[in-house]
């Protein structure tokens, strides 16, 4: 994760001795927009939840501005967007509880088709469904670390879990992963092993 | 001994310290099961990393930048760090903790809150 482009970078601090110009609310929608929109859409799977949470996630920090510290804007949109996610998640956990029987099969299936999802994201159809197969508590970990570019210690402070329950469920996520892959597309091509000697 | 679960993904992930990266990958050298776990937790990373990511539709873009203007803001919220200059919305971060205690009161919220932002 890079801090080079998060707003109020140290010399943020004081501004008004400075001179340094506060960023407008313009600015911090084009700048960190496309990132949380792509965290919010491999965690949730689907483009209408991921404008969803995207769209709860600014207005959670157009709200609380006040509490922003300077230098973790990056880190405090991570927290916010993948809290705003599990929370999504227990919420319809909850609605699937305790909906009658009857009912479960009519709860919406958000799933679109493989095209629709390769149109949208121009993203592997098959990954992205091995990502859905995960437990959240699994998922949202492997998605920082593999596709945010979080350290382990960055996702800890994300999700305050241990650094050792950080690497168990990105270890048992990514065995979990790789086996949907392979349940997904049988043949498909093994990818070139990465800088492991 | 194999190679603890959680130093295969530490291992790939480069969140190992020296020493005991050494180590592991003297392991995983000799030991063709580590050697697949390893190799099966990197193909993973693999499948996950550089991907390009969705594009942002320009509805939610413009929704995203209407936020000032459309946000529920319950009184109080965001009090003395909002101002509007130039007809655009800004911001400055928030003083640290210690200024907090001894800054000057709140002006009164009527003055920030969402009306304050009706100007377009």
């Amino acid at each position: 994760m890079t801090d080079s482009d998060a707003i109020g970078s140290p010399e943020g601090e004081l501004n008004a001795a400075s001179g340094w110009t506060p960023p407008t609310w313009d600015d911090v929608v084009r700048q960190h927009s496309a990132r949380v929109y792509r965290l919010a859409y491999r965690l949730s799977g689907n483009a209408q939840d991921a404008e969803d949470l995207t769209q709860e996630t600014f207005v959670r920090v157009f709200r609380s501005l006040a509490n922003y510290q300077p230098g973790t804007f990056e880190g405090w949109l991570h927290r916010i967007t993948t809290n705003l996610f599990l929370d999504m998640v227990r919420r319809r956990q909850r609605v699937r509880f305790e909906a009658l029987p009857d009912d479960a099969e009519r709860l919406p299936s958000t799933g679109p088709s493989p095209e629709q999802v390769y149109a949208d994201t121009h993203f592997d159809p098959q990954v992205q469904a091995a990502l859905d197969a995960l437990s959240p508590e699994f998922r949202v970990p492997v998605v920082l670390c593999d596709i945010e570019g979080l350290t382990y210690e960055e996702i800890a402070a994300t999700l305050d879990i241990k650094l050792g329950t950080v690497r168990s469920r990105i270890h048992r996520g990514r065995v979990q992963l790789r086996a949907a892959l392979a349940h997904l597309a049988p043949g498909r091509a093994r990818v070139p092993m990465a800088g492991i000697a | 001994m194999h190679l603890a679960t959680e130093a295969m993904a530490a291992l790939v992930d480069n969140e190992l310290s020296g020493g005991a990266a050494a180590r592991a990958r003297s392991h995983v050298s000799r030991c063709a099961e580590c050697s697949a776990a390893v190799a099966a937790q990197a193909e993973a990373k693999t499948a996950l990393y550089g991907s390009a990511g969705p594009a942002l539709p320009e509805t939610l873009l413009s929704r995203l930048a209407q936020i000032p203007f459309t946000a529920e803001m319950a009184p109080g919220m965001n009090d003395g760090v909002m101002a509007l200059q130039g007809g655009s919305l800004m911001f400055a971060p928030a003083p640290l903790p210690a200024q907090v205690q001894t800054r000057a009161p709140a002006p009164p919220a009527s003055g920030f809150g969402r009306g304050a932002f009706r100007l377009r």
